[in-house]
């Protein structure tokens, strides 16, 4: 329970893949520039996200070391095209809001991350929870992202009526994009290390081991050690 | 021995993903096409409200329906067309009103691959509802020409200027001109006797096009001048 608990933390704030780790920036700057947006690329990643952790983490064991990755890319792949023709066929007005971002997805190197730091070494039940957990953390960082860029750009929340006229819509172009993200991240950052300053974690790591995908394995040998 | 156990999980884990893949989409595709075409459908509705039935017709470049209501009068004529925008081609269909000059009842955009949250703001009724009741020339961007009355989108010139050029080709297109005049012929031998010593004397067709327009607004502006007096 402990570790379930810690998988879910660890996705959606300590290691939240876009705001520390800085994977995937490519659909988190490309895909905020409306809230409506943020929250269907979100939700469509997560669903992928979540299938490919649990169908990894079920082959994991069949899978050799040195074709990893093309067969996670295939993997990936196949749940992308199942989900794009899935939402087209069944629900076309979700399709028409989202159906641009689906393609998006396989080139989305987070969902590639987990499979390849987490659900190539742990059981299905925990990479179903990390999948979700990660996928979390992506879907709120974009969100937030996305309700900033909207409402300095255009001067709306969630394509409501505009909140005031003459917006700065520079915000909705990519420069805008990479200035909000920017200040996004340096709050996290500055949360982080309170949090961290609180709980007292002593690591004898050098600074440039911040944000490294691996960081707690090595704190944990080291720990352990 | 290692190695060809890597091709075979490698073909074997292909292999299940192309089977499952072809088996989704021969599932689903029929259901795709008909929600295209219903999405298709209700857009008509929404752009000549009072629709009843439709005749397709083709003329040699373009593929147009004549709209009827109910007491089996010509309401509009649908055209499909398409340009090329920043992203990718723009489908879009428009309703035009059968007479000289032509004019737009109502245009709705089928399909698009612009930037979200920008050239995507194309399908927007905000923007497309600019389009109705313009003259030809009018639909010129207000930016590049002062007779222009189209805002462009924010942050999407090349789309706004892709779109209302193609309208504006679209509404100037001999061909679709000819055919609406046929139609209603009351005005037939007004324009021709206007328009036709024009076109002899010009060469190419852009310049036709030019004459072309220039007539029509002159005919239209004393149209609307006269009843003033």
């Amino acid at each position: 329970m402990r570790k379930i608990f810690e998988i879910i933390l660890r996705g959606i704030l300590k290691e939240n893949p876009v705001l520390i780790m800085m994977i995937g920036l490519c659909p988190f700057l490309a895909c905020s520039t409306t809230a409506n947006d943020a929250v269907g690329m979100g939700l469509a990643a997560t669903f992928v996200l979540t299938c490919s952790n649990i169908l990894i983490s079920l082959i994991r064991r069949i899978i050799p070391h040195n074709i990893r990755i093309p067969i996670f890319i295939v993997v990936i792949a196949t749940f992308t095209t199942i989900v794009d023709y899935t939402i087209k066929a069944y629900f076309p007005t979700l399709s028409e809001s989202l159906g641009v971002f689906i393609p998006l997805i396989v080139v989305n190197c987070i969902i590639l991350a987990r499979a390849e730091a987490f659900a190539s070494k742990n059981n299905i039940f925990y990479s179903f929870v990390d999948g979700i957990s990660m996928g979390g953390g992506f879907f709120l960082a974009i969100v937030i992202l996305g309700i900033i860029r909207e409402l300095l750009g255009s001067g709306t929340i969630f394509g409501s009526k505009e909140l005031f006229s003459y917006p700065a819509v520079i915000m909705v172009l990519p420069p805008g994009g990479f200035l909000a993200a920017g200040v996004v991240i340096t709050i996290t950052k500055y949360i982080e290390n309170k949090l961290i300053k609180k709980t007292k974690i002593i690591s004898n790591l050098p600074s440039s081991c911040e944000g490294c995908s691996l960081k707690s394995t090595c704190m944990e040998f080291l720990k352990n050690k | 021995m290692k190695t060809l156990n890597m091709i075979i999980v490698l073909f074997i884990v292909c292999c299940f993903s192309a089977v499952s893949l072809s088996f989704l989409y021969v599932k689903t595709q029929p259901r795709i096409q008909l929600n295209k075409v219903q999405k298709e459908v209700k857009l008509k509705k929404q752009i000549i409200p009072h629709m009843e039935n439709f005749v397709v017709k083709s003329l040699e470049k373009l593929n147009i329906e004549e709209c009827f209501d109910e007491k089996n009068t010509l309401i509009g004529i649908l055209v499909k067309n398409s340009c090329k925008g920043y992203g990718g081609p723009i489908e879009y269909l428009v309703g035009i009103k059968p007479e000289v000059p032509l004019k737009i009842i109502g245009i709705k955009v089928l399909s698009h691959k612009e930037t979200p949250g920008l050239g995507a703001n194309v399908a927007k009724d905000k923007f497309l509802s600019q389009f109705i009741d313009k003259v030809p020339q009018e639909l010129v961007l207000k930016k590049d020409n002062v007779q222009g009355k189209i805002d462009a989108i924010t942050g999407a010139t090349i789309t706004s200027k892709a779109i209302t050029n193609s309208l504006q080709e679209l509404l100037l297109d001999e061909e679709l001109n000819k055919y609406i005049l046929s139609l209603s012929k009351v005005q037939q031998e007004h324009y021709s006797l206007q328009i036709k010593p024009q076109r002899m004397q010009s060469n190419t067709k852009k310049s036709s096009f030019s004459a072309v327009l220039e007539q029509l607004t002159t005919t239209y502006l004393q149209q609307e001048i006269q009843p003033q007096q």
